[in-house]
């Protein structure tokens, strides 16, 4: 089952996803802060798929995301997650080693489709959950 | 300045003076030798007259004693000496010469004749010489042998007589005897012959027979006194001319070139710069004028040099005081002028770089370029860089070229400082951008737990209460942050309008301490007033109200449950709040941001009790308005102190006090 770490310090936002991935059948974890989001996707398990907030407090997204990279790690799927909507940064999240952006805010659906797209060998899985929303 | 040797005094008065005297010197010499030649002239015939006399009465003496004596010797004959003498025949003649001349040799009358002619010429001698030379009788008893033997032949005057068509002669010269210079006049003597006619046409002739010579040396020392006298009265009175010329003169050149001089000194103190002398017109007419005329271009020169002088001050003033560097160059890009601006934006001093090229002031590749461009095509240009030293400066770069009429002579550089502008406009964007930010996240909380919640379709009816009553705190929190932008926008747009009156601040106090009350309870907190029961202050109340509640709700907000709360006022020379918490405190490098807007000491904390990130700006901004500032004292742990510190009422901002007094504060009061 896969494993999604969600890092975002606005749980009413995090609980929600949390709890709309849970429906979907995902093993879901929340990181309220960069640091701690850096060890839990450092960890074990690994997580199938990071949910990255780019405003975070102690470390932000794209430093975590860039850590997460240089570790060895780049096998793992980064979705960030931002309010800020301006085009450089969704250049730079991409550039710096994230799968995919989403901003806020979001269409819950639009979120599950994305995760399933970017997570590996995922692509029929994510056509299937449009498909059943 | 130094002066010309030859001065237009001494030029004048020398010349004129040296020409007089050579005239004036001619003049009289040339009258001195005619009055000499004259005189001598005249001294020299009537001795020659006298001489001539003398000699003629000498033979008639000598003629008519002799024959008196001798005619009753001589065959009782009355005839006359010439007669007598063409009687007897040459032989007889030459007899008769010898016997008149001894006869004169001897006889008393030629003496005493002798001496007549001394005495009527006033002669020093007078003597009587046979033609030989030899002495037959003198006025004086002058010694024969004193006589050269060749004094016939050494004198010229005895040869002139005698070999002479005129049987005289003269000579002039220094006699050691006398010691004096003597005119020797010499006379021939000679006896009248008849010869009696050869045929009856001819009549009887007359013949002279030369008997002697009749010398008289009269001394010329009178004529030479004479001569003297009128020398030395004609000197004098060349003398006196001269001297009367010379102060003519030195007057005349005095008064041609004093004023000259004065006006040589007055140009020199002109060029010195000193234009406020006037010089008296005196002099000739000419140079009165030129006096006169130099007086009226020093007036002119002094109100130009003054109009120039405060042209330039008044350039010198702008260029200082403006706000932009300004750099001009030559056309070669030699600096020629560099305001105070510019000297402080480039690091440099302006004597450092003055008539240097541009790069020794900016080493900015891309200004000399647009430099060279602007020189070479005559067209304005501009750019902007970033200046690095000596601070960081965004630089908007103008060059523009400098023409006098069509002729391109260098460049002006104008240097904008545009950090400021750069600033605010950063500030901007990143305002745009963090109110974007702020905005989104509570629409995206909202959003998902809708969503989520329409999704679980009833399925988790606890989940959906925690959700319900979140989504209501976020539109809350959203409503609070729009209610925050909007009084901030007002404040900066300056639509926030103040009116301060008289107020008991401490009844504003207690009014808001009141209503803080209820959540301040609720985290077990405590609110110590220390206020007096009445202070006089002047403020808007309704701002005075938001100012006391953000600055309370902050304290709040970042002090432990339970802490304490003190809020004090006091009146001294102004109006001082201060509101202290233990709370957290205040990292030092964060102090000076705090009052940014959407700035944070700490995010996850902020978020947690609810702040919108605004509230410390609003305060800033309406304590400002009313003329006051607001402080912030804290350390970390011990907690922290904002002050806020209004003027006296006695002083209320002179422009918020105009403001019609019944004027409502269009600010929408936030329900934070």
């Amino acid at each position: 089952m896969p494993y999604i770490l969600i890092v975002e310090d606005e749980l009413p936002i995090a609980q929600s996803i949390a709890y709309t991935l849970k429906r979907e059948g995902f093993d879901v974890t929340i990181a309220t802060d960069g640091a701690e989001g850096l060890r839990l996707a450092l960890g074990t398990p690994s997580p199938s798929l990071v949910l990255l907030d780019l405003m975070l407090p102690s470390m932000d997204g794209l430093e975590v995301c860039r850590t997460l990279r240089q570790r060895q790690r780049s096998w793992i799927p980064v979705v960030m997650l931002t309010a800020k909507a301006e085009a450089v940064d969704r250049a730079l999240g991409l550039e710096i080693g994230a799968d995919d952006y989403l901003t806020k805010p979001f269409s819950m659906r639009e979120l599950v489709a994305r995760v399933k797209a970017a997570l590996p060998g995922g692509g029929s899985n994510s056509t299937a959950a449009l498909t059943r929303n | 300045m130094a002066q010309h040797p030859w001065s237009l005094r001494w030029l004048i008065g020398g010349i004129y003076f040296i020409i007089m005297i050579v005239l004036l010197g001619a003049l009289l010499l040339f009258f001195i030798q005619r009055i000499e030649s004259d005189n001598m002239a005249t001294v020299l015939s009537r001795l020659r007259g006298q001489a001539r006399l003398g000699a003629d009465l000498l033979v008639q003496r000598i003629e008519t004693e002799y024959f008196a004596t001798k005619t009753s010797r001589l065959h009782n004959q009355r005839l006359l000496g010439a007669d007598v003498l063409a009687a007897q025949g040459d032989v007889g003649q030459a007899r008769l010469l010898a016997d008149l001349l001894d006869y004169a040799r001897n006889s008393d009358d030629a003496k005493q004749t002798l001496r007549r002619v001394h005495v009527n010429a006033g002669a020093r001698r007078v003597l009587l010489l046979d033609l030989d030379g030899t002495l037959v009788a003198t006025s004086t008893n002058y010694a024969a042998n004193t006589l050269p033997d060749d004094f016939a032949a050494v004198s010229p005057e005895v040869r002139a007589a005698i070999d002479g068509d005129s049987g005289l002669g003269d000579n002039i010269r220094y006699d050691e005897q006398a010691g004096e210079d003597i005119a020797f006049i010499a006379a021939l003597v000679h006896v009248k012959t008849l010869v009696p006619p050869t045929s009856k046409m001819e009549k009887t002739r007359t013949h002279l027979v030369p008997l002697g010579v009749l010398v008289l040396a009269a001394p010329l020392t009178d004529v030479k006194d004479k001569i003297g006298g009128i020398k030395l009265a004609v000197g004098l009175t060349f003398l006196g001319v001269l001297v009367l010329l010379f102060f003519i003169n030195s007057g005349v050149s005095n008064y041609i070139s004093e004023p000259l001089q004065t006006l040589s000194r007055a140009a020199e103190r002109f060029a010195t710069g000193d234009l406020q002398q006037r010089i008296i017109p005196t002099g000739a007419g000419e140079v009165a004028s030129l006096g006169a005329s130099f007086n009226d271009m020093a007036a002119q020169l002094r109100v130009t040099i003054t109009r120039l002088a405060e042209e330039r001050a008044q350039a010198e003033a702008i260029l200082t005081s403006m706000v932009d560097g300004v750099l001009v160059t030559d056309l070669t890009g030699n600096i020629v002028l560099m305001n105070t601006m510019a000297e402080v934006m480039c690091n440099v001093s302006e004597e450092q770089v003055l008539g240097k090229p541009l790069s020794d002031a900016v080493l900015h590749f891309d200004i000399l370029d647009l430099l060279q461009k602007t020189l070479d095509s005559a067209l304005p240009n501009k750019l902007e860089v970033t200046f690095t030293r000596p601070t960081e400066r965004v630089v908007e770069v103008h060059v523009a070229p400098v023409t006098v009429g069509e002729m391109l002579i260098g460049a002006v550089i104008v240097l904008y400082d545009i950090t400021h502008q750069r600033r605010l406009e950063q500030v901007r964007r990143d305002f745009v951008a963090n109110v974007s930010h702020e905005l989104r996240t509570p629409v995206t909380s909202i959003r998902a737990m809708a969503e989520t919640l329409a999704d679980a379709d009833g399925e988790d009816p606890e989940l959906a209460r925690d959700f319900m009553t979140t989504i209501i705190s976020e539109s809350e929190r959203l409503t609070a942050l729009l209610d925050d932008l909007l009084q901030l926008s007002q404040i900066e747009s300056g639509r926030r309008l103040i009116t301060p009156q008289a107020l008991n601040i401490a009844e504003v106090i207690r009014h808001v301490a009141q209503r803080v009350l209820g959540p301040i309870t609720a985290r077990h907190q405590r609110l110590v007033l220390t206020v007096p029961e009445v202070l006089d202050g002047c403020a808007d109340r309704d701002a005075l109200v938001q100012i006391l509640v953000n600055l309370i709700d902050n304290a709040r907000k970042y002090s432990p449950e339970g802490s304490a709360i003190r809020v004090t006022a006091e009146q001294d020379t102004a109006l001082r709040i201060r509101i202290t918490d233990d709370g957290l405190g205040i990292p030092e490098a964060d102090l000076e941001r705090i009052f940014e807007r959407f700035y944070r000491v700490d995010k996850a904390r902020s978020r947690a009790v609810g702040g919108t990130g605004l509230g410390l700006a609003i305060v800033k901004h309406l304590v400002e308005l009313h003329g006051g500032w607001i402080s912030v004292h804290s350390e970390l742990g011990v907690g922290s102190t904002f002050t806020v510190t209004l003027p006296s009422p006695a002083a209320p901002p002179a422009e918020a006090g105009e403001l019609p007094a019944g004027q409502e504060s269009p600010a929408t009061r936030p329900a934070s």
